[in-house]
């Protein structure tokens, strides 16, 4: 009998790590393996030892190949996403499509380039005129972390209705409420305060383009936009935390 | 004739103290064996509680699931829980969290340029 404690404990804790591996894996865009940074590195290599049209292609195939799956894997997290609103699902796709686009039209050049100088310039393009890991790739992200904040505003009133309604009870069981009443007020003020710090968020940052990115303008907008988010994650856990604190006082009172 | 006599009886006499003995040391333990059987399984739980100490009690509430005869505290310590709605909407802003916390790490150009 004294087994069955550890091997339930083993049991549950198996579950939690494929639980917690099955959630992780959901809608995480891989940053190395097949799309990440490096995975050129033996194209790279050889144009380093000695630049040739046909190590340039190769170099120039593999850098287009990986935002290739990158964008490919951006579409299929906003395809998942279960927070992003259709407007904004709708202008990202539209990005990556011309994206991929673009980037299928320049590959088309580089394969057709008989000239090393000429195909410097084209691989330069690569980064330069679309701007994948530095501008889509945080678009797509930033947006979808924004509308999950703005996701949370409909949680909280299901939870502020149902906390009122305790609150109420309680109120009218002549119990003093007014520490519960604070809390559920936290929650709300902390809420409020994310949903603030998010919602201008996709305005700001879906317009932007590779030339604002280039132009310098572009990356302080999404560092920003990082910050912002971050603030705005902190205040959603604080309203959780005051939504526990409200239920705690509430038990209090029983 | 005396010796098969003799050989027999004391043949029938050992028989006999054996058997006496045997009844004996049955009756002896007849009212705690019947016992034993009788309530087989709360001593097995309370032995089993006992020794699994007080820090245990899942293990107790597990071994009493177990038994036959369900005891009246096996029902006080696992009352039929009525689940919080507010920990469900409490778990799915959790699960945005989680999603929020993800995409922000995704959001870093670790891919380049």
């Amino acid at each position: 009998m004294k087994l069955r404690i550890p091997a339930l404990v083993g049991a549950v804790a198996l579950g939690s790590s494929l639980l917690f591996a099955s959630i992780g894996s959901v809608g995480a865009v891989t940053t190395t393996g097949p799309s990440g940074k490096g995975i050129c590195a033996v194209e790279q290599a050889a144009v380093k030892a000695g630049a040739s049209v046909e190590k340039l292609q190769a170099f120039g195939n593999c850098e287009i190949n990986r935002r290739f799956a990158t964008l490919t894997a951006l579409s299929a997290k906003i395809t998942s996403s279960k927070v992003m609103t259709s407007a904004h699902a709708a202008t990202v796709q539209s990005e990556i499509s011309s994206t991929r686009d673009g980037l299928t039209a320049l590959k088309a050049t580089i394969d057709a380039e008989t000239g090393i100088p000429a195909l410097r310039v084209d691989i330069t393009k690569i980064a330069t005129q679309f701007r994948v890991y530095l501008l889509v790739v945080p678009q797509v992200n930033l947006t979808n972390a924004s509308d999950g904040v703005l996701a949370s505003q409909s949680k909280f009133a299901t939870i502020n209705t149902n906390l009122a309604a305790r609150i109420a009870a309680a109120k009218a069981a002549g119990k003093d409420t007014s520490a519960a009443q604070t809390d559920l007020d936290a929650m709300n003020a902390a809420d409020a305060a994310a949903v603030a710090l998010a919602s201008p968020l996709p305005g700001k940052l879906l317009p932007l383009t590779p030339a604002d990115y280039n132009g310098g303008t572009a990356g302080p907008v999404i560092t920003a936009a990082r910050a912002d988010l971050a603030k705005a994650v902190a205040d959603v856990k604080a309203a959780v935390a005051d939504a526990k604190a409200c239920r705690a006082a509430l038990k209090a009172l029983k | 004739m005396n010796r098969q006599v003799s050989l027999t009886t004391r043949l029938t006499a050992t028989a006999l103290l054996v058997g006496v003995a045997v009844i004996g040391c049955g009756n002896g333990n007849a009212g705690s064996t019947q016992t034993a059987t009788q309530t087989a399984t709360p001593a097995a739980q309370s032995s089993q509680i006992d020794q699994a100490g007080p820090s245990t009690s899942p293990d107790a509430s597990a071994s009493a699931s177990d038994s036959a005869v369900p005891s009246a505290s096996t029902v006080a310590i696992n009352p039929v829980a009525t689940p919080d709605p507010l920990d469900s909407s409490l778990n799915s802003v959790n699960q945005l969290l989680n999603g929020i916390n993800s995409s922000l790490q995704d959001s870093g150009s670790g891919g380049g340029e």
